[in-house]
């Protein structure tokens, strides 16, 4: 029996990898559209993105991507009322800090009332936006906004960390009947390393975390850029006989909670970190979820739950302060062995 | 004016059907079979009626949100579905508003984007207060659907206040349709207590919107005969604001006795059918309220069906 053919990849980067998904999903569904500021002339809806959208207008034309005035709020608007009329909108808002401007068109129409007017129907909205850490770009391009959405009642919300996982999720994102915000990251997009993504069509579900990096010392839960960097700090514990699982949680909503108990089943510590900041962050929300799910994992904890994230402060255009408020590879490295240092 | 004679009969009875699904609903209220914010738009029927006689089934309708239950008067609806607890369909162009105010005008845009993205003849028109017209929202909805010619009409209905605040305190111009130049739109302004010259300005804007003439903005005049909402028992409004013998005079300029008056001239309507439309419609909306409740409720587990994850 002949072998199965080595299944065909191309190396790309994040942005050739979104390309990809929407070029797909837009030949399979015509009713999968798009709009935003510069996403045509600009080819980069996601800031921080190269060729996310090349070649898209070329072929779909107007009817199917557009780019908008500076209309945050009527992006997201006119993105529900085209969905309701039966497209599947892609609503493109540049960063996450925008989305302060259009934060009522999201959390409260968007996520909120198309539950309360009893909408029998669906709403496939994919809001997409890039989160611009690390590079002392302020609060208004910066923000990290996952907390602030995930509190709102409809709304799924998906932050990857590889151009593999943004691909098969993007592919999921917009074939989901219900809202979604999708967030790139500034450092996912820009590594300079290519990816190996298949040719043939992959799509990854919501709520399945990934476990990037296997350990038995401690469990490090994160998301989006800062899974780099807790994957270069994993290494560095390494080095020291620190063995550190690294679980990327993928999706916030919905949280695979089952992955995460798995982890701390086996390390017996957990060290939850994420770029935004701590008070009221999502790693709260994924301590209690933890408690919830598994009290016994949580009376065996070997250390008490831990979290790393940025200082209640607002984010600066000083990289030299921004790195004094963010986590860097250096501070989960030191909270990991204080975690396990207590865990002994 | 060449407006059909079925026409025109037909919106006066929906301009007294509307009056009299205020009382209905207001009387409901009073006893406790509705809770919340009770809103009425009396004085403002000649607006919703003009409109709704300009739309097909599947175009798309915002009434003002005090007036959500003309949607009545819109085709595809009937009054049962007024009473039914759920208006909101798609399909039939009703989107549902936003009581923050003005955030629908842009969903409503969106609807009319899809119209254009699909090449259909979808037309919309979506209604706002001179108090909504105010919030940000609106004003990149109109510029987004100027910048894109879509296929929507805004009606600004200018009932004199929001709340307790008159127009003229914050509008530092007379004419609110002068806003439109200012999207390079066409504006209009119109007597929105005259439901002919309404309907005639709706017409001309509707027609325009469904043959590729991009958006518009008209602004009916009216004035707001209802309190900005009725009292829940133990609710105190302040209902003050008013000058004295402001309300007298507007009632002199009652859309609907106004609208009689002139169907009698034209030899159109009898004082037997005056009181003839008044039986009947009481009778409808009777039916329509007992049909309507009988009506399948949204129960707790459809409701909470797109919850996200578990609760």
């Amino acid at each position: 029996m002949a072998a199965n053919p080595k299944p065909k990849v191309r190396m790309l980067d994040c942005g050739e990898a979104i390309n990809a998904a929407f070029r797909e999903e837009m030949r399979r569904d015509e009713r999968v559209v798009m709009w935003g500021e510069d996403v045509i002339t600009m080819e980069s809806p996601t800031a921080g993105a190269d060729l996310c959208t090349r070649g898209l207008f070329e072929e779909f034309g107007g009817d199917r991507i557009r780019d908008t005035p500076v209309v945050e709020a009527a992006i997201i608007e006119t993105a529900i009322g085209a969905a309701l009329a039966g497209l599947r909108p892609i609503a493109h808002v540049m960063t996450g800090g925008f989305q302060m401007g259009c934060f009522d068109p999201i959390f409260a129409r968007l996520g909120t009332a198309y539950q309360e007017w009893k909408h029998p129907g669906t709403l496939p909205v994919v809001v997409m936006a890039s989160v611009l850490g690390g590079a002392a770009k302020g609060a208004d391009h910066a923000l990290s906004p996952e907390a602030l959405f995930m509190h709102s009642p409809g709304l799924k919300v998906v932050m990857p960390s590889t151009a593999y996982d943004t691909k098969g999720l993007l592919k999921t994102a917009i074939r989901d009947d219900f809202p979604v915000m999708f967030y790139t990251h500034r450092e996912v997009m820009i590594r300079e390393e290519k990816e190996a993504i298949p040719d043939e069509e992959y799509l990854i579900p919501f709520g399945q975390a990934d476990v990037k990096r296997n350990g038995e010392d401690v469990t490090i839960v994160t998301w989006s850029g800062m899974v780099l960097r807790a994957l270069a700090a994993a290494e560095e514990l390494a080095g020291e006989g620190i063995a550190a699982e690294v679980v990327d949680l993928r999706t916030l909503v919905p949280m695979d909670v089952d992955t995460i108990v798995t982890s701390v089943r086996k390390t017996g510590a957990l060290l939850i970190v994420h770029e935004a900041m701590k008070r009221a962050g999502a790693a709260g929300e994924v301590a209690m979820r933890v408690a919830e799910a598994a009290p016994d994992v949580v009376r065996t904890l070997k250390a008490p739950i831990r979290r790393l994230a940025a200082k209640n402060v607002a984010l600066p255009t000083s990289l030299r302060i921004e790195r004094r408020l963010v986590p860097q590879v250096g501070d989960i490295v030191q909270a990991a062995q204080d975690l396990v240092q207590e865990s002994m | 004016m060449d407006i059909p004679e079925e026409k025109l009969l037909w919106m006066y009875r929906t301009m007294v059907t509307t009056r009299k699904l205020y009382e209905t609903m207001y009387e409901m209220y009073r006893h406790g079979s509705s809770l919340g914010n009770f809103v009425a738009g009396e004085g403002e029927e000649a607006i919703p009626a003009a409109i709704c006689a300009n739309l097909r089934r599947e175009d798309s309708y915002k009434p003002n949100f005090r007036q959500t239950s003309c949607l009545f008067a819109k085709e595809g609806y009937e009054l049962a579905d007024i009473f039914s607890g759920n208006l909101f369909d798609a399909e039939r162009g009703y989107l549902g508003f936003s009581l923050a105010l003005g955030e629908d005008v842009g969903v409503y845009t969106g609807f009319a984007l899809a119209a254009q993205m699909r090449g259909t003849d979808q037309v919309c028109v979506c209604t706002f207060g001179e108090g909504t017209a105010s919030k940000g929202s609106i004003h990149e909805a109109m510029v987004t659907a100027a910048a894109w010619k879509l296929p929507i009409v805004f009606v600004l209905q200018n009932n004199q206040y929001c709340g307790g605040t008159r127009y003229s305190k914050v509008y530092r111009f007379d004419d609110l349709a002068d806003r439109a130049r200012g999207y390079g739109i066409p504006g209009r302004s119109v007597d929105g207590n005259d439901v002919m010259a309404t309907y005639a300005v709706v017409r001309e804007f509707v027609e325009r919107a469904r043959t590729g003439g991009g958006p518009g903005l008209i602004v009916a005049e009216t004035y707001r005969l209802s309190p900005y909402f009725e009292r829940a028992p133990g609710e105190i409004v302040i209902e003050g604001y008013r000058p004295e013998g402001e309300l007298e005079e507007a009632r002199g300029n009652d859309p609907i006795p106004r609208f009689r008056k002139t169907l009698s001239e034209l030899g159109l309507l009898t004082d037997e059918d005056v009181e003839r439309i008044d039986r009947e419609v009481e009778d409808e909306i009777a039916r329509a309220m007992s049909d309507g409740r009988q009506r399948p409720r949204v129960d707790y587990d459809q409701y909470i069906q797109y919850a996200v994850a578990e609760l």
